[in-house]
């Protein structure tokens, strides 16, 4: 999936509850460096986020601490797993 | 790495894991004659009743890249650690019933203990580490997320 918008935003995928927070599966935001001021900028535009625990992950990988983001990085939130 | 290891391994079914898929699973170890134990974990969907709600069925998702990737580390840590002859996972997507099977683990080995120990670490690294999520849909159509314990 393309996860840079022409525009220089970034596309953000969202997950299980996120997704019904905001009623689709992706939210795009302006370029951020790194994750918690991603993070800082998804909170402030979409305030519904604030309301469920997420964890952020990069390529795949979750984020434990604050990560540089790169262009054409791939970026979820992820509500806590219920699987199994 | 054995061979076994090595085979790119499909971790998701589309709809509910069948009582003939998984006999038919046990069946084809039977030419496998080093193996002298098997493991095998069943979930199956339980209509809880949360509040005054009963759940019909569980509507399962996932991030699917990441899954395969942690699901790749999952089966390299498990093959580390335990003396497995194979070992097999499937996780159900889609609308699960109550009743119905949506996630069977299955590990083989030599004896008795690597199968089993294996078996259960499968399951809980699974539900800890495997961006699934669960969506419990009630009678009425209303649902809540599946919160894992």
């Amino acid at each position: 999936m393309l996860m840079q918008s022409e525009d220089g935003k970034i596309k953000i995928r969202l997950f299980g509850v996120l997704a019904d927070k905001v009623s689709q599966g992706f939210i795009e935001l302006e370029f951020s460096n790194d994750s918690e001021s991603l993070l800082r900028l998804a909170y402030l535009q979409f305030p519904a986020l604030a309301e469920t625990k997420f964890i952020l992950a990069i390529n795949n990988k979750v984020v434990n601490s604050n990560q540089q983001i790169f262009k054409g990085d791939e970026i979820a939130f992820l509500p806590p797993f219920s699987g199994g | 790495m054995s061979e076994e290891r090595k085979k790119n391994k499909k971790l998701f079914v589309e709809g509910p894991i069948s009582a003939a898929f998984i006999a038919d699973s046990i069946a084809k170890h039977s030419a496998k004659t080093d193996i002298g134990a098997h493991q095998i974990f069943l979930g199956q969907i339980r209509a809880d009743k949360i509040g005054e709600n009963i759940v019909k069925a569980i509507e399962f998702s996932a991030y699917l890249e990441m899954a395969e990737d942690e699901y790749y580390n999952l089966r390299e840590y498990i093959f580390s650690k335990y003396k497995l002859s194979c070992m097999h996972v499937y996780h159900s997507l889609g609308l699960i019933k109550a009743g119905e099977i949506n996630l069977f683990v299955f590990t083989s080995s030599q004896h008795r203990n690597d199968a089993i120990e294996a078996c259960k670490e499968v399951v809980e690294y699974l539900k800890k580490n495997i961006p699934i999520w669960g969506k419990e849909i009630f009678e009425d159509a209303n649902y809540t997320w599946k919160v894992n314990n």
